[in-house]
């Protein structure tokens, strides 16, 4: 008994009301909402229970339920049809926005514990008081749930110096597909005491359940925020630049080439390298970059420096669609090269963020969707193959997309990996209500 | 434990030597004794033969081989692990690693290293030292412990405050399954969007399949290091020093406590430190980064010790002058050989405001059951490391350990911690999972192990309590 919603035509009419009621038996009038864009029902529980309540309804009349944060993240067709592929489809979404706010918070220890809605935004304004920071920058900036952090995993620019989501979670509450409430992982920061399901449930983009509380490492806030940026002629310059200042045997925080072609005035090629340290640290690892860089057009300090840092992933987050490369750190050029070649078009319109220090390679861009280029993703994917990169859509936006269905917009994983990933889903949710944001290709 | 010795099949023990050759399957009891226990000496059982392969494809085809025979098996590298987590029960075969050490590639422009699960921690930064390069998490034993024992284990080690454990590090894996499959995990080169099933085999306990091959991040050499040592007269006050310095905004790379019984045990030692007599406790604090800043991290950090109550504070500049504060604490296991014939090491980890706390109540329960117990610990991280001294002949002497072990796990899950940091919890630890985590976990812990290993015979009788195994997953 599925929910009767076809692929990208939404559901019967009248279907949704019904389930906005048997929603609103379960969580109260306040507890269901809708989501604007889609028309689905959105359910905003309270608690762990109520979700587990939510869940255990949800098996019964077979419902497909997918986790939200700030929504940013969600690209669902008006009507709640699905964007690729019919296995992403849910019937109603299940929201964090009624279980924010910081739970425990021990400066002394350097960790927290906050509910799942609580924004990136809200955190930085409480952290700011005890001298503290979240190291994490993912898209979509300050609006970005802890929730949201969590279930996509995404590293932003500052992974090279502080790491990824996966190394700042110390521990996570979380309602599994079965309504059963899971506190996996604790709030000490080495915690080896059974099988890591923090870290898997971490970038599992809600398809082993609900995380309803996040517990994370801080980190002392920098004495010195600084950024510096170089605005060069073309994408070779950019390169030869960058990577300068990657051969260099010192630790940035963060190191990115960006370009857009689109924008007016300050948006053309350009290197961007943060510096986030105790002063003369900051002052030494300054006079490296100058020595083989030039003396920087602009120089950021401090709020400034981290805002126009916000800015940046905001902007990743919020424009859509998003496409994610990744490869070897001396293998951009070349990934680039196939980049250029198989998506000429989105190349050439979006936003390309070149993180030379991991191998990262993003693009973004406002509104709709270049044509073509999901079916260009798939030849990308085959071109990045030979050497091992990928390239996979975070958000394919919502333009053009049912003539996409079908088709992969993610590498392909071998088959004893995707049998191991079927399996270790089933054993988060055996009666499979949570189709999470994975499809076809994805998961085998 | 079991005590009972079974051989292994002589038609299996003829297969697995034709697969990897005759001197690299044991089988004479005499030798298997070498591998009866880790790094955890009361618990003792031989495996019924170890298998030594070289490659990728030779442990395949010996995986493969005890599938078919349905024969339990356990991986082990150096068998310096303290959980008991390499002990073969059940019958099992040992495929020990130690002949798969080579390092595969060494790939400087992306500062990483692709090695074999027998490659020992300190090899690997030797190798990658002259290309201005290390590998970061740094375990007590490195100069011993495998790269595999690490994964297995998700081990840490002092320098893991500001660096963090080994799960950082593993970018992939090439992992053979239980049942002989080879699948690749992960890798620096790829974002598939795919479950972080890297993350999840990291700390598995050789539960889920062998690592035959492993992808590991290397960082840039430290230019600079900077090592002090507190002296203080109690170890609260070492506790506070420790809470004023991360206080102060400042993230030395390493902070570390021993207190005043292990002070004793090492300068009776041959590996005197020169400390006191009468010191209540001593507390390394290390800096490493940019030459630039770093005195003045340290000055602060001498500063705050001060204010603590310290009674002396020396700094080190000189390698030799570091190595010689560091004795102290490097030393101490061995040295605590000196006043108990057996050691048992507590790996609980709490909060680290509430480190003084739990350190009154640790002293409270030896002094209750008349045990000696010595501390050296990772302050930064409050992950205690409380030594149980005791006579294993003694079955009432042993008892009275037990007894005092679990208490100290109770106390530091009370004070919202955890029962293991970095030892893992093996076959040691598996009775007391339930203390600190719920049922629902336990059982959904037991489904994800059977979605790797639905028969169970992949390290049997390691980390999920009885009743949790994948026999109870099927159900």
């Amino acid at each position: 008994v599925r929910g009767s919603s076809r692929a990208g035509e939404g559901p019967e009419p009248g279907v949704a009301a019904k389930r906005r009621e048997a929603l609103g038996a379960l969580l109260g009038e306040e507890g269901v909402t809708e989501h604007g864009p889609s028309g689905l029902p959105l359910a905003l529980p309270t608690s762990a229970e109520e979700v587990g309540a939510l869940f255990r309804a949800a098996r019964e009349r077979g419902w497909r339920v997918r986790p939200t944060g700030s929504g940013i993240g969600l690209d669902l067709l008006p009507g709640g049809g699905a964007r690729v592929g019919p296995s992403s489809e849910p019937d109603l979404l299940v929201g964090s926005a009624r279980m924010g706010g910081v739970l425990d918070y021990e400066p002394a220890d350097l960790t927290l514990r906050a509910g799942a809605g609580t924004t990136l935004q809200e955190l930085d304004r409480i952290l700011r008081a005890e001298a503290q920071w979240l190291p994490l920058d993912p898209p979509g900036g300050g609006a970005v749930t802890l929730g949201g952090v969590v279930a996509t995993g995404v590293a932003g620019p500052l992974s090279p110096g502080f790491g990824r989501p996966r190394d700042q979670v110390l521990g996570l509450g979380m309602v599994d597909g079965r309504g059963k409430s899971l506190a996996l992982g604790g709030r000490v920061v080495k915690n080896v005491a059974g099988f890591d399901l923090v870290r898997l449930a971490t970038g599992s983009r809600g398809a082993l359940g609900f995380v309803h509380e996040v517990s994370l490492r801080l980190f002392p806030r920098p004495r010195v925020d600084r950024t510096l940026e170089w605005s060069v002629a073309d994408g070779e310059e950019a390169l030869a630049l960058g990577r300068r200042l990657a051969a260099l045997p010192l630790s940035f925080a963060s190191l990115e080439l960006l370009d857009d072609p689109g924008a007016e005035g300050a948006g053309g090629p350009r290197v961007l390298l943060r510096l986030v340290d105790s002063a003369p640290a900051a002052d030494r690892l300054e006079a490296e970059a100058v020595r083989v860089a030039g003396p920087p057009s602009t120089r950021l300090e401090g709020d400034d420096s981290a805002t126009a840092a916000q800015a940046r992933s905001w902007e990743e987050g919020i424009g859509s669609p998003s496409l994610r490369l990744q490869g070897l750190p001396d293998a951009v050029d070349e990934v680039l090269r196939a980049l250029a070649r198989t998506l000429p078009e989105a190349a050439a319109r979006m936003t390309t963020g070149v993180r030379l220090l991991t191998g990262t390679v993003r693009l973004w861009g406002r509104g709709d969707a270049p044509p073509g280029l999901l079916e260009g993703c798939e030849a990308l994917t085959r071109a990045l193959a030979p050497m091992g990169a990928t390239a996979r859509v975070l958000r394919p936006g919502t333009a053009g997309l049912r003539r996409a269905e079908g088709h992969r917009i993610g590498p392909a994983s071998a088959d004893g990996v995707r049998r191991l990933q079927r399996e270790i889903r089933r054993a988060f949710d055996p009666h499979g209500i949570l189709p999470g944001a994975w499809r076809e290709g994805w998961e085998g | 434990v079991t005590h009972t010795v079974s051989s292994v099949d002589p038609l299996l023990a003829r297969r697995l030597r034709e697969a990897v050759g005759q001197d690299a399957v044991l089988t004479d009891p005499d030798r298997l004794l070498v591998y009866e226990s880790d790094g955890l000496s009361h618990y003792r059982h031989p495996p019924s033969a170890v298998v030594l392969p070289r490659t990728t494809d030779e442990l395949r085809r010996v995986v493969r081989l005890l599938h078919e025979a349905e024969t339990p098996f356990v991986a082990r590298g150096a068998g310096t692990g303290l959980s008991g987590g390499a002990l073969a029960v059940d019958g099992a075969v040992m495929i020990a690693t130690s002949r798969m050490n080579r390092i595969l590639d060494l790939d400087v422009a992306n500062r990483r290293a692709r090695v074999q699960p027998g490659v020992v921690n300190a090899h690997l930064t030797q190798a990658t030292a002259p290309h201005g390069l290390y590998y970061a998490p740094d375990p007590s034993s490195q100069s011993a412990c495998t790269l595999g024992g690490n994964v297995a284990e998700n081990s840490g080690g002092p320098h893991c405050l500001k660096y963090g454990v080994t799960t950082r590090y593993v970018t992939g894996l090439v992992v053979v399954l239980p049942d002989g499959e080879v699948v690749e995990l992960g890798g620096m080169a790829r974002d598939a969007g795919e479950l972080d099933l890297v993350g999840l085999f990291v700390g598995s306990e050789g539960c889920f399949g062998v690592a035959a091959e492993i992808e590991v991040a290397l960082l840039p050499r430290p230019e600079a290091v900077r090592t002090l040592l507190a002296l203080f007269d109690t170890l609260e006050e070492s506790g506070a020093a420790v809470s004023a310095i991360i206080g102060d905004g400042l993230l030395p790379a390493a902070l570390e406590i021993v207190d005043r019984e292990t002070i004793r045990a090492v300068e009776a030692s041959v590996f005197a430190a020169g400390f006191p007599e009468d010191v209540g406790a001593a507390l390394v604090v290390e800096f490493d980064g940019l030459a630039d800043g770093l005195d003045e991290e340290v000055e602060a950090a001498r500063e705050r010790c001060l204010d603590a109550g310290a009674t002396e504070v020396r700094t080190a500049t000189s390698d030799q002058e570091r190595a010689a504060l560091w004795q102290g604490r490097k030393k101490a296991f061995g040295a605590m050989g000196r006043i108990g014939p057996d050691l048992l090491v507590q790996d609980a980890t709490v909060p680290r405001t509430r480190l003084p706390e739990v350190l009154a109540r640790v002293r409270e329960i030896g002094e209750r059951h008349g045990i000696r117990i010595a501390n050296v610990f990772h302050a930064g991280d409050g992950n205690l490391h409380p030594n149980l001294l005791f006579d294993r002949r003694d079955p009432e002497q042993l008892e009275r350990v037990e007894r005092a072990s679990k208490e100290i796990m109770r106390a530091c899950i009370e004070a919202g911690g955890t029962i293991t940091g970095e030892h893992g919890v093996g076959l040691d630890k598996r009775a007391y999972m339930p203390l600190v985590i719920s049922h629902e976990v336990l059982e959904t812990m037991g489904r994800v192990k059977a979605a790797f290993d639905p028969t169970g015979r992949c390290n049997p009788g390691k980390v999920l309590p009885d009743g949790y195994g994948p026999e109870a997953a099927a159900r």
